[in-house]
């Protein structure tokens, strides 16, 4: 599995929506998307990778890329 | 609790028990359809939603399945004055205390606990109410560790006098191994302070040891295997000064006292020798645990299932009160086949995680100290000189008259509502109404209005303690019995028919003429219903209270006891 499927299979439990891993997905496409739900998605993101993202950075997510950046940096 | 025939999922109880599970393994485990569903309402200043997505994986350790609902963000709480509609088992106060850093911690702790009594009053909501505590080291403005521990006394105070009110100590969670508790990130994107590894403790400790505390039947006894389980090595071949003893072999024994201490009964099942046993408890002295520990000892080649069924009659308890820990996988689906009640813990063989796993096993949590743990272990040694006493004892006469027995018996008395609310659920022999009371119920049956009697044991050989309780309510003429409760460690001595006689004449003294019963049976209740059956054998709902009074006084009119009220 390439990081950017790891991540779109942690979006798509949390959100519970099907989500391809070849396309973008933005905060803006779920409703759900949501302070706790950023917040679990982070979580588990940290979790997935053994990183720990400084604060800024789990504010400024906002989408699959974002999260891949950060994977691919602490890589 | 327990697991039926086939043994239970090793990894999974290291998983969950032994270290911090992973939030991706708790989310891994497919819910699954449990035998029982609790529901939890949640009145919330701050999102529960992270703590309850983890506490459900806690809950297949004992079979159960949780429902949460949660309120919307209310600093007042206002929703705990909703009237009741029964739609849930458990209320839970879930507050970010930050919020009242305002007032003075005794005054916060006073608004909380004023708001559940309230809302009992308002709602008649009589379910058991969770109320978490505040963790030292947040570094909030304001919120000092003073502050927060001077909330934490008064809130320990307040739960402490109020009936079915519990704590939920995020302090002592704090101080237990997780130095990261806060997480201000978490803070700053929902207002929620905790770590992910807070989290999952804190899910750990409502899903595997408060929920199953406040709902199921606990654990009384835990029994444990010898070699490669209290220590690493074979005794039979290694003696008993060959075994290796490491820390976690220590830590596991210590473990093991303090459960004693807490209430619990030790017993040591184990194919071994018994000289070597007594050899190797006398001989190494790093043993944190002596053989004088174990109020019941089988060492011998015989059967474990049949030891540890053995085990559960010599202590008149049912097998599903057993925690069997050892370290053979083998072993234990041979007690899960021989003796299927019996709940299995496999050992690891450096100790450390069998002490964390006893550490947070469902059933072995206590939401409050236990009232008569210390007489225990001393009273269930007793029984067995007792035993040998009625062997040698020309009739049962003789041997009860030896015994030189005193019953004390308390009207009313408040000072036992904690060891009454106790027994009533913990009682399951001699338990004839199955009222299971809650502490507010303990509360009732003790105002006026009512005959509560807690009854108190000793004899030549050991103190007992409260061991018994007959609780009626009074109406006019007619009495109904509540309750009638009896340790199973205080049978066998016809204390339960002195104080029932004794009972109906007090209740003849206050003037009542009927006696309303309504025993209920149950799986395990069959002493106490043949019991009554000596005195009721129709089975009559309701009965004139002389006819029963002079049935139950002729009984025991030979009983050798002392008997000692207290009004």
């Amino acid at each position: 599995m390439t990081s950017r499927e790891r991540i779109a299979a942690i979006l798509s439990e949390i959100l519970g929506v099907p989500i391809d891993a070849a396309q973008e997905y933005a905060r803006e496409q779920a409703e759900n998307w949501d302070s706790l739900n950023h917040l679990r998605i982070v979580l588990a993101f940290e979790e997935e990778f053994g990183v720990s993202l400084q604060p800024e950075e789990v504010v400024a997510v906002r989408c699959l890329s974002d999260l891949e950046r950060l994977a691919q940096r602490t890589a | 609790m327990a697991f039926g025939k086939a043994p239970p999922d090793w990894r999974l109880q290291h998983t969950l028990l032994a270290g911090l599970p992973r939030g991706s393994a708790l989310r891994a485990l497919a819910k699954v359809s449990a035998g029982r569903k609790l529901r939890l309402r949640c009145e919330r200043s701050m999102p529960f939603e992270l703590v309850s997505d983890f506490v459900g994986p806690f809950m297949r350790l004992w079979d159960a399945e949780i429902a949460v609902s949660v309120s919307d963000y209310d600093p007042s709480l206002a929703g705990v004055l909703r009237r009741g509609r029964g739609e849930e088992d458990v209320l839970l106060l879930w507050i970010d205390w930050r919020l009242h850093r305002a007032m003075a911690p005794e005054q916060a702790a006073r608004w909380v606990i004023d708001l559940v009594a309230a809302g009992r009053g308002a709602s008649g909501n009589g379910v058991p109410v969770l109320i978490n505590d505040w963790p030292q080291g947040g570094g909030t403005a304001g919120v000092t560790d003073s502050w927060v521990a001077a909330l934490g006394a008064a809130l320990e105070e307040g739960t402490r006098n109020l009936a079915d009110c519990h704590l939920v100590r995020l302090e002592r969670l704090r101080k237990e191994e997780y130095p990261a508790f806060f997480d201000p990130r978490n803070d700053e994107v929902a207002h929620y302070p905790f770590s992910q590894a807070a989290t999952v403790h804190i899910a750990r400790h409502l899903g595997a040891q408060m929920l199953p505390a406040l709902v199921m039947p606990r654990l009384k006894v835990v029994a444990v295997d010898l070699d490669h389980t209290l220590y690493e090595g074979v005794l039979g071949e290694d003696g008993p000064g060959g075994v290796r003893v490491g820390p976690g072999h220590q830590a596991l024994q210590r473990r093991l006292l303090l459960l004693k201490e807490a209430g619990f009964i030790l017993a040591l099942c184990s194919r071994n020798e018994r000289v070597d046993v007594e050899r190797l408890f006398a001989q190494r002295k790093e043993f944190a645990l002596s053989l004088a520990d174990f109020a019941a000892v089988r060492v011998d080649w015989g059967s474990k299932p049949d030891n540890l069924l053995s085990i559960a009659a010599q202590l008149n308890l049912h097998p599903s009160a057993i925690l069997f820990v050892d370290d053979n996988p083998a072993e234990l689906a041979r007690v899960a086949e021989g003796a299927p009640e019996v709940e299995l813990v496999l050992a690891d063989p450096s100790g450390e995680g069998t002490a964390a796993i006893l550490s947070r096993h469902p059933g072995l949590f206590r939401l409050r100290a236990d009232a008569s743990s210390a007489l225990r272990t001393q009273d269930l040694q007793a029984n067995q000189q007792r035993e040998r006493l009625r062997a040698a004892a020309a009739d049962p006469a003789e041997y009860l008259a030896r015994l030189g027995m005193v019953v004390d018996l308390f009207e009313n008395h408040a000072e036992h509502a904690s060891r009454i609310h106790e027994l009533s659920n913990k009682t399951n022999q001699f338990n004839l109404c199955l009222a299971r009371l809650s502490e507010q119920e303990v509360a009732r049956l003790l105002g006026p209005g009512n005959l509560t009697l807690s009854i108190a044991l000793r004899d030549a050989l050991s103190d007992s303690g409260v061991v018994a309780v007959l609780a009626f309510e009074i109406s006019g003429r007619r009495a109904r019995l509540v309750e009638f409760l009896m340790s199973c460690r205080a049978l066998g001595r016809e204390v339960e028919a002195v104080a029932f006689s004794w009972a109906l004449g007090r209740l003849s003294d206050l003037g009542c003429e009927l006696l309303e019963i309504q025993a209920r049976e149950g799986p395990r209740n069959q002493p106490a219903l043949e019991f009554l059956h000596r005195f009721v054998p129709n089975g009559e709902r309701e009965v004139p209270l002389a006819r029963l009074r002079e049935a139950a006084g002729r009984d025991v009119q030979r009983h050798p006891a002392e008997i000692r009220v207290h009004r």
